[in-house]
């Protein structure tokens, strides 16, 4: 049987965040540290715009690089917010941004080249590399989880042909310095790299502003879309702003692969870019600190943090990832081992996207957990 | 309607299972202590005793050694979930014909549940 499906799944891996899926399902009345979307529903207004979309027919099939509208709001919005200038022939609208990461890796991987991916790092960069037939070249950060021009410098051979940035970063929440992305724009500009930025993100930087390093280095692939500033995780859109030669391969990839995104989310993304985002700097910056204070007796080095909602904590000493998502399961919280983004399993993810009170109880059953492990291991 | 006991310190550990279980068909009842679910399985004579090991007033080696001198708790099936490693579990529990020995951390809720239903399936 195994030869009905194609050898090149044979050591593909999305099993542990699936894992986790299935593992919250199973469990009633949940506290769920696992989400990686926000609390809050999508905009009245943006859901009204879908519904009006749908009642207006705007239910056909849409240009492949998307709504001419769309694109010409993105591209203000790149403008006015990230200073990277592009027009909306820059940019090709896609149903969420991990479609944009595979169609980003065929439009520029050839077989045997490399691609730098910092980690711990969102799972899909890693598996859709070998996708693509492209080498995946790890690059630790731990365990301050902050990536530099010198690290970045020691893994480039004459094969690379890109590195991932992902900031503010999912697992690790970790916020780059503008200094040194534009020493890393410096490094890729000298090598001939393409970056690929993910910004999905960008409102969620609670310590120091999000820089997009797409507006000093014209090498720059940009990734970004309305899940989490819109609470949009459902509708599917998300978009890519790169240099005119990609934006056409990937739009040829589009044509076939999408043919077009949903011409509902899409109506409905153009008024949630006239609409302010969902994010409340304080609300998720509190909840960021209350998180970081329940825990740094039992997590005494907690880095990372400084943006997204998320933090990549390093277990004690001698736990092991899948036992604590375990343990804590039995009390109904869900969280995610650390190995379904690194090749570690001594840290967990844990995000605090989720209601304030839900929060706080996981926090401390999380911590009951971890000191019942600790007075239980050999 | 097959009758579960969960004999467990951490509430929210029980009242978890008591709503997987219920959620299922089966009747629950929890008991905080060893010797509060002593008095609880004898007045519910349960199908299943989940047992966890661990606990104030009376653990539950101590709970099960004294149900298993009764008339009415000596057959009741029982499943250990602990935080305690089997190789440090008290050496009395191999002769207390226990049907399951689970380590929390070793398992998901799912698996727990499954070897629940195996055991309430079987004689």
């Amino acid at each position: 049987m195994q030869d009905r499906i194609a050898h090149r799944l044979h050591d593909f891996d999305s099993g542990k965040i699936r894992q986790a899926f299935e593992l919250a399902k199973e469990i009633p009345n949940q506290i769920d540290l696992s989400i990686g979307f926000p609390e809050e529903n999508t905009p009245e207004e943006v859901k009204q715009a879908g519904i009006t979309a749908i009642q207006q027919n705007h239910t056909t099939y849409l240009p492949t690089n998307g709504l001419a509208e769309l694109r010409q709001s993105i591209a203000q919005k790149l403008a006015a917010e990230n200073n990277i200038r592009s027009s909306a022939e820059d940019i090709t609208v896609t149903p969420g941004l991990t479609t944009a990461i595979l169609l980003c890796y065929l439009a520029i991987l050839n077989p045997g080249d490399e691609i730098i991916l910092p980690q711990p790092m969102f799972p899909p960069y890693y598996e859709l590399t070998k996708l693509a037939g492209a080498v995946p070249v790890p690059l630790e950060t731990f365990p301050d989880f902050q990536l530099s021009a010198e690290l970045i410098a020691r893994k480039i051979t004459e094969k690379t042909k890109a590195i991932v940035i992902n900031s503010p970063n999912n697992p690790t929440g970790a916020v780059y310095d503008e200094d040194e992305l534009r020493k890393i724009a410096g490094l890729a500009k000298q090598h001939g790299i393409i970056i690929i930025s993910d910004e999905i993100y960008e409102y969620f930087s609670f310590d120091k502003p999000h820089f997009s390093i797409g507006s000093i280095y014209e090498g720059t692939i940009t990734l970004n879309g309305f899940s989490k500033a819109y609470a949009m995780t459902g509708w599917r859109v998300g978009y890519i702003c790169a240099p005119p030669d990609i934006v056409e391969a990937i739009n040829q990839l589009q044509q076939y692969i999408v043919f077009s995104t949903s011409s509902i989310a899409q109506y409905a993304a153009v008024k949630a870019l006239e609409t302010p985002p969902i994010y409340l700097t304080d609300k998720y910056k509190q909840k960021r600190d209350l998180a970081v204070s329940t825990l740094s007796d039992v997590f005494p080095e907690i880095h990372g943090g400084q943006g997204a909602f998320y933090l990549f904590l390093k277990l004690p000493d001698g736990l092991e990832d899948i036992k604590v998502v375990n343990q804590l399961s039995h009390s109904g919280v869900i969280v995610l081992p650390g190995s379904a983004f690194c090749g570690r399993t001594d840290y967990i993810r844990i995000s605090f996207a989720g209601d304030m009170d839900a929060l706080r109880t996981g926090l401390e059953r999380l911590k009951e957990s971890i000191a019942a492990l600790l007075r239980n291991s050999p | 309607m097959p009758k579960i006991a969960i004999v467990e310190d951490d509430l929210a550990i029980a009242q978890m299972y008591r709503m997987k279980f219920e959620a299922e068909g089966y009747h629950v009842d929890i008991a905080e202590n060893g010797k509060l679910g002593l008095g609880l399985c004898e007045q519910m004579k349960p199908d299943l005793v989940l047992l966890d090991l661990m606990m104030p007033e009376m653990n539950g080696d101590e709970m099960l050694e004294k149900m298993r001198a009764t008339d009415w708790g000596k057959s009741i099936k029982v499943i250990i979930l602990t935080n305690v490693g089997e190789q440090e579990a008290p050496e009395k529990l191999k002769s207390l014909n226990v049907r399951a020995y689970i380590v929390k951390a070793e398992m998901t809720p799912k698996q727990v549940a499954e070897l629940a239903r195996q055991q309430l399936a079987t004689a």
